[in-house]
């Protein structure tokens, strides 16, 4: 096989029209772009209309929700009410892509807007969410109704500095032949809304420049992918990025969930750990509601979700059953035409 | 030569729904530098628009911001209208790319390489030297265009298609970008006659990115004038969402081209690519239409279908000629192994 420098496009209908060169063998697995599928979507964008006109969809509670879906899903509810979405997540459209992580799929899920910090498919599955509108990468400021996001465009984790997630380790997990692995984005999220600021920080890498920082002040809730061994940030990262942003609330994601997430698709652990050894709140739910006063008089606190996600998962116990069933006859449908 | 080197053939029909961002090696460098700095390149001074078939415009800020507004693809699944494009959509590098609503000639945002994406945008996004804004309103679904009306919109969909109760795929963002002192409106699909309020909120307009073609499939001559005119006091216009030789079926939705709209009012033929404006040239203009026809920014394949043909024939020793590279196996000894 003759070997080439350059790889041509992995998408199906390039327009580098390989099939001109005919002595070229593509080493990569072409792709059938299915691309946006939200014309399947059944609901439409009357809510995002009425927040057009009216800046809300209810009288403001005067508190923010925040929600999680596993892995680094988030729900964000505004006080009036808007519900934004960041990072679902879903298995890649191929095995070969990095393998299976999960044993179901995130369940479609109503938000009014979609955000996804880059396109790894542990983020970027935004075809689950029944969304008024969908953003990726978003880079600047972005202010509707009662809140604004503003998209700080940096670059995705390369050096984990974990003792088990090592460049070695992740090169043989994701053997991905067109990806500059040291070169990958991410854009981390700042919301403001309700009087809080809200950091999603996606899977950014640990030393972002001075701009960014410079953002990234006096933050009420920081919502970082750090578990105990360290498979996106290390738990001395953690702390080290929260410190720095002043962070009164950690929520750690990203990390292992029994029911969800795959034993040895590259990770295993939780956050526990990480959890306890701070100030923290262990929670029993899924959903919880801030305001200022709320957070006022926490310093790096970490409340942990733990295996507590807003839907259900598809579990069973499967214990022995003492009574065997008879087969059943199946109906003979076919003597009709007799 | 070595099977087993080969591709995998049943990786080749690996379907991506949704974000293929990933396989396409997109990178963010040139929106951290707008960040950073506020632009890309020095300030030019001037607004270019090129234009990429169906209702797929380019706005290219001062400082070198690319935003891609509707780019085109045949949809996912052939109930979905049937095949309206000859071409795929080119893979294009631009910094955003933008989509007023779900329907395939809107949202072909997998063909294009963008590290940032707004899908249906509603509210304001401050990037660079862009504002862009979206003003969420419904799709048009009567276009009072004489040759077809909304009932056989809804046959040939399949679906219920205006409000209320209609799904996404009838919804549609205006988009405004605001950039160089010029302020650019992309219409998209949207209907006829949005509420007053909303104009109100839109203001007056220097380019009117239009949906106007001659036989009216989304905005017909006479809506286009109105909405041109008395709504937005738009100063230049482009028409949109008409027929390009070689990239729209000709047979598929029945559109054609918007040279007798262009005809009709002061108008400009752009013989070029792209064009490029000042605030100050567009203040001389009052509803100046610029037409594209088929100057689209990329090469578009078109099949020579006139006759006679006019293509020279080549001898077949010549092109491909006769290679026989079974003769590499020839026995040395005699015919026959």
């Amino acid at each position: 096989m003759e070997k080439t420098s350059k790889h041509p496009s992995p998408v199906m209908g390039s327009t580098k029209v390989t099939h001109r060169q005919p002595k070229h063998i593509d080493p990569m697995p072409r792709l059938v772009q299915v691309g946006d599928v939200a014309y399947a979507q059944n609901k439409n964008n009357t809510r995002i209309i009425a927040a057009h006109y009216y800046g809300g969809l209810r009288e403001n509670t005067g508190e923010v929700t925040i929600s999680y879906y596993g892995m680094s899903a988030i729900k964000i509810t505004t006080p009036k009410g808007l519900e934004l979405f960041f990072d679902p997540w879903k298995n890649p459209c191929d095995p070969s892509w990095g393998g299976i992580w999960y044993k179901m799929r995130m369940p479609m899920t109503h938000c009014d807007i979609g955000f996804v910090t880059h396109s790894h498919f542990d983020h970027n599955a935004y075809e689950m969410l029944d969304a008024g509108m969908l953003f990726r990468g978003l880079t600047g400021e972005y202010s509707f109704a009662d809140f604004k996001v503003t998209g700080l465009a940096d670059k995705h984790i390369v050096e984990t500095q974990s003792p088990v997630y090592t460049k070695e380790v992740l090169d043989t997990l994701y053997p991905f032949p067109n990806v500059d692995k040291e070169d990958v984005d991410n854009h981390i999220y700042l919301i403001e809304t309700g009087g809080l600021r809200i950091v999603h920080w996606g899977d950014n890498r640990q030393n972002p420049p001075q701009d960014i920082w410079d953002k990234l002040t006096d933050i009420d809730v920081v919502i970082l992918p750090v578990t105990d061994d360290g498979r996106m940030l290390t738990p001395e990262w953690a702390d080290k990025i929260a410190a720095k942003m002043n962070a009164k609330i950690i929520i750690p994601t990203h990390y292992f969930i029994d029911g969800i997430n795959i034993e040895g698709a590259g990770w295993g652990k939780t956050a526990e750990n990480f959890a306890k050894s701070h100030d923290n709140t262990i929670l029993d739910t899924h959903t919880i509601s801030l305001n200022k006063a709320k957070v006022k008089d926490y310093n790096n606190h970490v409340m942990y979700f733990g295996n507590n996600v807003n839907f259900e998962f598809v579990g069973i116990d499967l214990p022995e059953n003492g009574k065997v069933a008879d087969i059943p006859e199946v109906k003979s449908v076919w003597e009709q035409y007799k | 030569m070595d099977m087993t080197k080969l591709p995998n053939p049943a990786t080749w029909l690996v379907p991506v729904i949704g974000d293929n961002t990933f396989y396409q090696g997109v990178k963010n460098d040139r929106l951290i530098a707008a960040q950073k700095y506020g632009g890309i390149t020095k300030d030019t001074g001037k607004v270019k628009i090129s234009f990429y078939g169906m209702i797929a415009y380019k706005v290219t800020t001062p400082q070198g911001l690319e935003i891609l507004i509707d780019p085109f693809r045949n949809a996912p699944d052939l109930d979905l209208g049937g095949i309206w494009f000859l071409s795929q959509f080119p893979e294009i590098n631009v910094d955003v790319v933008v989509s007023t609503h779900a329907h395939g000639d809107h949202d072909g945002m997998m063909r294009v390489k963008a590290p940032m994406m707004l899908d249906r945008l509603a509210g304001t996004v401050q990037v660079g030297d862009a504002k862009i804004t979206g003003f969420p309103d419904k799709h048009v679904s009567n276009p009072q265009n004489e040759i077809y009306d909304g009932i056989i919109l809804e046959k040939a969909f399949g679906k219920h298609n205006y409000p209320p109760g209609e799904n996404m795929e009838w919804d549609n963002s205006m988009i405004l970008i605001e950039t160089g002192g010029i302020r650019i409106l992309h219409w998209g699909d949207n209907r006829q006659n949005p509420p007053q309020e909303m104009f109100d909120q839109i203001g007056d307009i220097d380019i009117f990115l239009s949906a106007v073609s001659d036989d009216g499939h989304i905005t017909t001559a006479i809506w286009g004038e109105k909405i041109g005119k008395e709504q937005l006091h738009a100063k230049a216009v482009f028409p949109g969402h008409y027929n390009v030789e070689g990239i729209n079926h000709p047979l598929a939705s029945g559109i054609i081209d918007a040279a007798q709209f262009t005809r009709m009012h002061d108008h400009t033929f752009i013989k070029d690519k792209s064009i490029s404006f000042t605030k100050e040239d567009l203040d001389k203009l009052n509803f100046h239409v610029f037409y594209f026809g088929e100057n689209v920014d990329w090469d578009v394949l078109k099949w020579p279908h006139q006759f006679p043909y006019n293509y020279p024939v080549s001898d077949l020793d010549v092109w491909p000629g006769d290679h026989r590279e079974w003769e590499q196996y020839k026995p040395k000894n005699g015919d026959k192994y």
